[in-house]
């Protein structure tokens, strides 16, 4: 019983989670050292740390991105160590979306089309263009959906990429230094946005971020 | 700076390894066409030379003159204390030298004739009033090689023992001087061996004799002929006055003694291998110059170097206009590759502007990087052009490369303007690389921004040009005639023609281009709402990026159809040729014999008296047992000349062609082309065959007569030239079983040059005959040996042509002309035109390929580095390998493979529109083989091949890269 209330109160959980890599001189660095962590489902989950802490490292391994060496992840149940690739792959596509700090947007796709990019890996088959729309007026850009990322400021491609990740609604959003290419203000913005769709929407988002400022919106906050 | 640049170049060494490979590539065409162009124009020269002599039977370049030693040109010297013979000696010595002096060129003969002109001797011995020559040979290269230069027929040498022939004539003086004479000499002086004849009165033209001296006599010691193949023998001993040929020693002693005046001839041959066409027009100004001098030199250069004047225009011509694509092609392929590496290094050029590097210092790096690759690039290109040259002059056909010494290429040498025009090639190279640098730092940094529709589309660029392309073509077409003209007279190519398919084939290209994006629009528009991911990405990805994808999707289009056009121009001209060779031909092998024709006199019933003429007719066993031999499976006797006169009514047509035939020999021989009548040329052989006194006609004589089949003509036969006489000697009703267009040996049109340089066309009429009706009526004439070759395309001309000659010769006959059609299409594509033809067109091939295959490779590889961040994405996403891979392939798909297609039809197309306007300038004449289109199929499968292979490597590499794409770095360089 009391397991029951755990996988439902938790989107991600891991038990002893080691992640190395294995150096140049054939020695091995421990980047994540038996880290056990219980993920809360819809909140605002903050990692933080300094450089090469191993922030992106564990956003990685909780998204399927990268393997892991010892212990257990998993995502509402589902155990990864136990799934082959192709099983990531569909757990990746349904049930997570990424927003990365690079520009992820497909330069020679509009807003809207990048967000049924994203629809469609999903698998998403009806009623794309209503959630296209509502997406846009939740990052509010419902004007912007036919420009291209080039004609679009840093912040707010990042909030279309942010619309796509949300698009298909899914369970938990990984979000690598979002806010990391963008001025305080757009990277307060974004977060602002993330707040409310943990809230609104229910989404679990789990972000890094080396802005101490930005860390006190989250409802959560792991420190590396 | 300079260590920045290398920097700058070792870490994209494969971009700027392409952008040698396209600055080496400008290079080499620039060079080779250097190569290309002066070898051809000495091909044109030294080929002027050799038909020439083929044509005259005379060496091509030789200078003659006559001098006239007289007693006042002697005047002063003999005041010298010279003496006489020294003295014309050195006056020959001078005269001669003046034209090696001032032409520059090596004599390889020099022969000379010193004599008393038209010297009487004593009455008595030969007909009154003859006169004769009394002189010497002499030669002006080696005075003592006289000797060399003739084969003593009969009697012997200068002052060897004659006692063998003594008494035939006088008896023979002690102090009588021997002299050799020609056949010539013999025959019309009615001389033997052995005479002697005086000279009491040493006379001069005007009749004054000088005093009296002794007497001089001379003895014929011997009969002398030319030895064959001698350069030497410029003027032969049976042209010109009978001749006594005394040794110059007692021509020279006999001149001091009897008379100081006399004449003294000069024969040059020089060595027309050092006309080469720089020296054309030096050589033509200085005979000019010579003659106007000199009115008693005659020389047979200038001809020659007329008729080159002419056909190095059209030469000269081609050798651009056919490499005007590639260059193009070249230009694009440099621009692309520069726009490229720009591209690459936009942010590191954002952020040398942002640290304070000026735009001038960014341009001045570039620069000097393009100077730095474009000098490494000279010395490669020339070497390569060079290499590349020689041995694409030496392909027989269109991509078909021969062994070293198959095809003669020893006018394509090295020449210093290959490296003028290799520096020429590097700074226009310099130039493009500057340009996307340039455009680069003109724009702002906000403009730097997606544009979808390329600049040609957008301003329907494609559609303009084809419509300027298609005027012109259309022009063109209308004045097919004036152009073969034009052509024929040696006004020169207008290259506008050329322009005109470049032009057409690059608007045909970029037309087939934007239909194909508007196919893949439409096929977006149906079906985005259903596509996968996959193809979804993957359509917009080749509708949006059409501007930087498209350049290399125009690249594939135009390289495909350039390549294709230029294969099937190439084709199609070597093909023509060899039809209309072969067609002319008439069969395998055509041997003509010289037949002796005797001149009688006789009576006619009223008494007078008439010529009357015979031929005889050579043995046939010879050619009998060249089927015995192997040599032939088959020959025929084929009777062939053109005094017919056929009359039907009022209608009369003279010198019409008849060829008199054994309709199953004749047709087991013969070759024709089917189509080129209505029926097959056996149908009219067999209703030839079966009417004895039947006769096939052309279809131009039956017009001309307004006659059908069926009906009778009546054939009179003129007789043989050489007799001069023009009435008809016989005649011969025949009906007609058959009307043809085209008969084996049969030309329909035959072309003249007016004497203001006009062409004239001449149209030819045939009348086929059975051989034993020709032969019952018309008398023996001669005809023609054809014969059917077993083994053909082994058959070793020249080998064969020797052997008859030495059989021939052995039953003293002589052959006319022997002629292979085999032999006439491997001479023709010796020709300068050909050559360039073939040489450049394969180049072109080649080059374009190798250029698409590398700019290809490069910009897929680049491309999809550039891309690994989204691939990144997309796999972060949850796509999967698989997803990603068929996007790729649609891309793929869509661009290269349609590129290909487009590329195929714009090929096809231009070659189908453009091939009759080619025709005029390749095959200005009209023919009887009308012109066709070879397209074989080979040029586009091996074409499609070799790029669908590369496709294919592409697609192979990038699922490599896509195997190994760590989707974390992949993001992480992202970010970076």
């Amino acid at each position: 019983m009391h397991e029951q209330e755990t996988q439902t109160e938790y989107i991600v959980t891991t038990d002893g989670l080691v992640k190395s890599y294995r150096l140049g001189d054939g020695s091995d660095l421990t980047v994540l050292d038996h880290l056990d962590l219980r993920l809360p489902k819809g909140k605002l989950i903050m990692i933080m740390g300094r450089s090469g802490s191993g922030k992106t490292t564990l956003i990685n391994v909780l998204s399927t991105l990268d393997d892991f060496n010892e212990g257990s992840v998993r995502l509402l149940d589902r155990e990864y160590s136990l799934m082959n690739p192709k099983e990531k792959e569909k757990l990746r596509r349904n049930q997570m979306g990424f927003v990365f700090q690079s520009v992820a947007l497909i330069p020679s796709m509009t807003a809207i089309e990048n967000i049924d990019f994203g629809l469609r890996t999903a698998g998403v088959k009806q009623g794309r263009e209503e959630r296209i729309r509502e997406v846009l007026e939740v990052v509010g850009l419902a004007e912007r959906g036919n420009h291209y990322p080039v004609q679009l400021s840093g912040g707010e491609r990042q909030r279309i990429a942010i619309a796509r990740a949300m698009a298909h609604r899914p369970p938990v959003l990984f979000a690598d230094e979002p806010t990391g290419a963008l001025d305080t203000e757009s990277g307060h913005h974004i977060a602002q946005l993330f707040k409310d769709l943990a809230e609104k929407e229910g989404i679990s988002i789990i972000m890094t971020t080396h802005d101490l400022k930005l860390a006190q919106m989250a409802d959560m906050l792991i420190r590396l | 700076m300079i260590r920045y640049l290398l920097t700058k170049i070792k870490n994209k060494y494969k971009l700027y390894a392409c952008l040698i490979c396209g600055m080496v590539a400008m290079t080499m065409i620039f060079s080779m066409i250097q190569m290309f162009r002066l070898g051809s124009l000495n091909k044109v020269i030294q080929r002027g030379f050799i038909k020439q002599n083929s044509i005259t039977g005379v060496y091509p370049a030789s200078v003659s003159g006559v001098l006239d030693i007289t007693s006042f040109t002697l005047q002063e010297e003999l005041a010298a204390g010279k003496s006489v013979a020294d003295t014309i000696n050195e006056q020959a010595e001078s005269y001669a030298a003046n034209w090696k002096k001032s032409l520059q060129l090596p004599v390889v003969a020099d022969q000379r004739f010193l004599y008393f002109l038209n010297v009487r001797p004593e009455y008595g011995y030969v007909s009154n009033n003859m006169v004769i020559n009394l002189g010497c040979l002499d030669d002006g290269l080696d005075p003592a090689a006289v000797k060399d230069h003739y084969t003593l027929e009969a009697g012997v040498d200068y002052y060897e023992d004659i006692s063998e022939y003594a008494g035939r004539g006088a008896e023979i003086p002690e102090d009588a001087y021997p002299c050799l004479i020609s056949r010539y000499t013999a025959d019309s002086c009615d001389l033997v061996i052995g005479e002697v004849l005086s000279f009491p009165f040493l006379v001069y033209t005007n009749g004054n004799t000088i005093n009296d001296q002794k007497v001089l006599q001379v003895y014929i010691s011997g009969i002398i002929s030319e030895k064959p193949d001698d350069y030497y023998w410029q003027k032969s001993l049976s042209k010109g006055a009978p001749m006594l040929i005394l040794t110059k020693e007692d021509f020279l002693k006999i001149s001091t003694e009897y008379t100081k005046e006399c004449k003294c001839e000069v024969y040059q041959s020089l060595d027309y291998r050092d006309i080469t066409s720089e020296r054309v027009g030096r050589v033509k100004s200085i005979l000019a110059k010579l003659k106007k001098k000199d009115d008693k030199l005659e020389e047979n250069i200038t001809p020659v170097l007329e008729s080159y004047r002419v056909e190095s225009r059209s030469v000269q011509q081609m050798v651009y206009v056919i490499v005007l694509p590639l260059m193009v092609l070249i230009i694009t392929f440099i621009g692309l590759i520069s726009f490229r590496i720009i591209e690459s290094e936009t942010r590191e050029l954002q952020t040398l502007r942002d640290r304070g590097l000026s735009k001038l210092r960014l341009i001045q790096t570039y620069f000097l990087s393009a100077f730095f690759l474009s000098q490494i690039s000279v010395p490669i290109g020339i070497v390569l052009g060079f290499f590349f040259g020689r041995a694409v002059a030496g392909v027989a056909d269109f991509m078909g490369f021969t062994a070293p010494g198959t095809i003669s290429v020893s006018e394509y040498v090295f020449n210093p303007s290959m490296v003028v025009a290799a520096e020429i090639a590097a700074f226009l190279a310099i130039l493009i690389n500057l340009v996307p640098v340039l455009l680069f730092f003109r724009k702002k940094k906000d403009q730097r921004r997606i544009s979808i529709v390329p600049f040609w589309e957008r301003y329907f660029l494609d559609v303009v040009l084809l419509a300027v392309s298609v005027y012109l073509l259309f022009n063109y077409n209308k004045q097919l005639t004036v152009l073969s003209d034009s052509v024929m007279k040696g006004d020169g190519i207008d290259p506008v023609i050329f322009i005109n398919a470049t032009l057409f084939l690059f608007a045909c290209g970029l037309l087939m281009l934007r239909l194909i994006f508007y196919l893949i629009t439409i096929v977006y528009k149906i079906g985005r709402k259903h596509f996968s991911p996959a193809t979804f990405a993957g359509l917009l990805q080749i509708i949006r990026t059409r501007k930087s994808s498209g350049v290399i999707s125009v690249f594939m289009v135009v390289t495909v159809a350039m390549s294709l056009f230029h294969a099937n121009m190439a084709r199609t001209i070597n093909s023509n040729i060899e039809a209309r060779l072969q067609y002319e031909a008439g069969t395998d092998l055509r041997i003509t014999e010289k037949w002796p024709i005797t001149m009688v006199k006789s009576f006619d019933d009223e008494g007078n008296t008439v010529m009357k003429w015979r031929y005889t007719e050579p043995d046939f066993g010879i050619y009998r047992s060249l089927v015995e031999d192997g040599t032939c499976t088959r020959v025929t006797k084929v009777a062939n000349n053109d005094s017919l006169v056929v009359t039907m009514g009022k209608a009369a047509i003279r010198n019409v062609q008849i060829m008199g035939i054994q309709t199953r020999e004749f047709g087991e021989t013969a070759i024709l082309k089917n189509g080129l009548n209505k029926q097959h040329f056996y149908t009219y052989l067999n209703d030839l065959g079966a009417e004895y006194e039947g006769a096939l006609i052309s279809s131009n004589l039956a017009r001309e007569l307004k006659a059908k089949e069926g009906d009778s003509i009546n054939c009179d036969m003129l007789p043989p030239k050489v007799t001069g006489m023009k009435n008809p000697f016989a005649t011969a009703k025949v009906k007609i079983v058959g009307i043809v267009d085209s008969w084996p040996g049969y030309q329909r049109y035959h072309y003249t040059q007016g004497e203001e340089g006009e062409i004239i066309e001449e149209e030819k009429y045939l009348v086929v005959m059975n051989y034993p009706f020709v032969n019952a009526n018309y008398g023996m004439f001669p005809y023609q040996v054809w014969g059917d070759l077993p083994d053909k395309g082994k058959f070793e001309y020249k080998e064969f042509r020797d052997r008859l000659k030495g059989m021939l010769l052995a039953t003293e006959r002589e052959a006319e002309s022997v002629l292979s059609w085999e032999n006439e299409v491997a001479m023709n594509k010796e020709s300068a035109i050909i050559q360039i033809t073939n040489g450049l067109f394969t180049a072109d091939f080649l080059i374009a390929l190798l250029l698409c295959v590398i700019g290809y490779m490069i910009y897929w590889i680049t491309s999809i580095r550039d891309r690994e961040l989204l691939f990144g994405i997309c796999r972060a996403m949850g796509i999967t390998e698989g997803e990603v891979n068929r996007m790729l392939v649609m891309e793929q798909l869509f661009l290269s493979f349609m590129s290909i297609l487009a590329g195929v039809g714009a090929g096809l197309i231009t070659s189908k529109f453009f091939a009759s306007v080619f025709a005029a300038v390749y095959l200005p004449q009209k023919h009887n083989v009308p012109v066709f289109v070879s397209s074989p199929g080979v040029d586009t499968i091996r074409l499609s091949a070799v790029l669908i292979v590369v496709v294919i490597i592409c697609i192979l590499w990038i699922r490599r890269i896509l195997k190994g794409l760590n989707i974390t770095r992949a993001l992480k360089l992202g970010e970076d």
